[in-house]
């Protein structure tokens, strides 16, 4: 038997382009310029302080608010948005919101599938009952699984796991885990210990604006300051203001009674600075760990900086 | 969509009891007004057990099949719209709720397809409700007053579910200007008055969609349904007009 010949249709490294993408509400909220790449079949998170244009990006991405000026270019087939407070008519088991999904999507699905959806997000028990009286936390996961069922090429999840214990995070972020190469994930949270554990690649906006886009990997190689949290047997504030006249430090706050978190020009002017100090004025000390770069000190760091 | 969003309208409607609580509610108007014009003598004498009104000398016309089906007219009019109204309402507000209109929103390929349903299957409840009520209300006419036409007064049941089909499009289209649902019941009446208040004016009478309710009395006062031409005409454009105005607007909204 001779093979065939077949053509693959060509598919460009991202499925999601903007640019320019402008949309503002008066003052400072709403998105600016925002260019943005979101790669094939990864997980894109979107992070931002409170009021950052996260929302609004998502809703024009999914297609339910327009841009003002910019453009989105997807190369996607269906865009689902599962809200962060996803509801449905109460009446409806969560079985039949699975159902009246995939039937409203146009998805050819059997009941098997529809099951399938439910125990995959971890409801397969609550499958006839009525979603009325399902807690947040369970509405969310009723809302994965109905886009889950459509077969979506692009999934946006507004804070899928806001509202979960801390167990149902876990599951959630193995389930956006497991998506990885299926389909396209994007994904807004404020738990960034989340998206920088189940997340490829990261966006973050200050303002409206991204001041950060790349691999969650790269973090670690930003250049940042090498920063120290440093416990002490006396108050805290006496370090604080002695670090604060050190002009190798570049940033001290007392974070507990007898805590002092630290940023220094480099390492090598932390690591023997930090000795050298407590030496000459006496103070005991308790313990010194170095802080670990992390999604959550790049938003700290980047979002100050953009702040001043 | 091949009648998901058709089907999911008619399970809303009998899995709330909706359409249950319509059709009591028209079925008991249709008791009630017929007795009440019945009884409406004996009803004023012990109104006024001192006998008041009878030493005004107020002469009381005889009550007709007619008086009796244009109580269930009255009952219609202010209680059984404001009912058809909440029906509606429950299944036009999408975008009360974002997290439900973004369920919806991001699956349907057009508004149409989302809109269409939750105008017609209400409408069409409303007009099974109005349909029985005329029928409960034709029975005990004939049963206490005089036989009043049976297929002509239950043909003027149809006028009226056009009415009621424009009062469905009217609440489409405030969904479509307001949000919650308070503010769609509310936007809603407030339009159905001032239409009614508009078709009080005299000369605009023979363009009153109000006066389609009243169809079930034409054939007990020896009216003719083709005076109701110019009301049904109007009223069915307007209905059309409010349903496509409301899909435009749902199309151009954002959650």
């Amino acid at each position: 038997m001779t093979e065939e010949p077949r053509e693959w249709p060509v598919r460009t490294p991202n499925v999601i382009t903007t640019e320019k993408l402008t949309r503002t509400y008066g003052g400072d909220t709403g998105i600016l310029d925002v260019d943005l790449s979101v790669p094939r079949g990864r997980v894109f998170g979107v992070v931002g302080p409170n009021g950052a244009g996260k929302t609004t990006l998502l809703s024009i991405l999914a297609g339910t608010r327009a841009p003002a000026s910019g453009r989105v270019r997807t190369d996607g087939g269906r865009i689902l948005l599962c809200p962060d407070v996803p509801d449905f008519e109460p009446w409806l088991t969560a079985s039949e919101v699975v159902a009246l999904s995939a039937r409203m999507a146009g998805a050819d699905v059997g009941p098997g599938a529809v099951a399938g959806a439910l125990d995959r997000v971890g409801l397969a028990e609550a499958a006839d009952r009525r979603n009325g009286r399902f807690s947040r936390g369970m509405r969310q996961r009723l809302g994965l699984a109905a886009a889950l069922v459509c077969r979506p090429d692009v999934l946006i999840l507004d804070e899928p796991a806001s509202g979960l214990d801390p167990q149902g995070r876990v599951d959630v972020l193995d389930l956006i885990t497991s998506l990885r190469g299926e389909c396209t994930v994007i994904l807004a949270s404020h738990l960034l210990g989340d998206v920088q554990r189940v997340c490829d690649d990261v966006v973050l906006l200050v303002r409206g604006r991204v001041v950060h886009q790349g691999p969650v990997s790269d973090i670690a190689d930003q250049g940042r300051p090498a920063a120290w949290h440093v416990r002490v047997r006396e108050r805290a504030d006496h370090l604080a203001a002695l670090l604060a006249a050190e002009g190798w430090v570049t940033h001290v706050s007392r974070v507990e009674a007898d805590c002092v978190y630290l940023e220094a020009v480099d390492a090598a002017a932390g690591e023997s600075g930090i000795p050298r100090l407590l030496a000459e004025h006496g103070v005991p000390l308790v313990a010194m760990s170095g802080h670990t770069p992390d999604l959550e000190s790049m938003f700290l760091s980047l979002t100050n900086r953009t702040a001043r | 969509m091949n009648g998901t969003l058709y089907r999911l309208e008619t399970t809303r409607l009998l899995r709330t009891h909706t359409l249950l609580l319509l059709v009591a509610a028209f079925a008991a108007f249709g008791v009630v007004a017929p007795v009440l014009t019945f009884f409406m003598e004996d009803l004023l004498g012990l109104a006024d057990p001192g006998g008041d009104l009878a030493a005004m000398d107020l002469e009381i016309p005889p009550m007709s099949a007619a008086d009796a089906l244009g109580s269930y007219v009255e009952f219609v009019m202010p209680l059984g719209v404001l009912l058809v109204v909440l029906v509606a309402t429950a299944s036009l507000t999408v975008d009360a709720s974002p997290g439900r209109s973004v369920f919806y929103r991001s699956r349907v390929a057009r508004m149409a397809d989302l809109i269409l349903p939750r105008v017609v299957v209400p409408a069409a409840a409303a007009f099974v409700a109005h349909l029985v009520g005329v029928t409960v209300a034709w029975s005990l006419t004939s049963l206490l007053f005089d036989p009043a036409p049976p297929p002509a007064t239950l043909a003027g049941a149809v006028p009226g579910g056009l009415y009621l089909a424009f009062v469905v499009g009217v609440v489409a289209l405030a969904s479509t200007v307001v949000r919650s649902a308070l503010a769609t019941v509310g936007l809603s009446i407030g339009v159905l008055v001032v239409v009614a208040g508009i078709g009080a004016i005299p000369a605009l009478d023979a363009w009153s969609t109000g006066a389609l309710v009243r169809a079930v009395l034409l054939p007990s006062t020896g009216g003719a349904f083709a005076d109701l031409a110019p009301a049904a005409a109007l009223t069915a454009v307007l209905t059309v007009a409010a349903v496509a105005l409301s899909i435009v607007r749902s199309s151009a909204r954002e959650v």
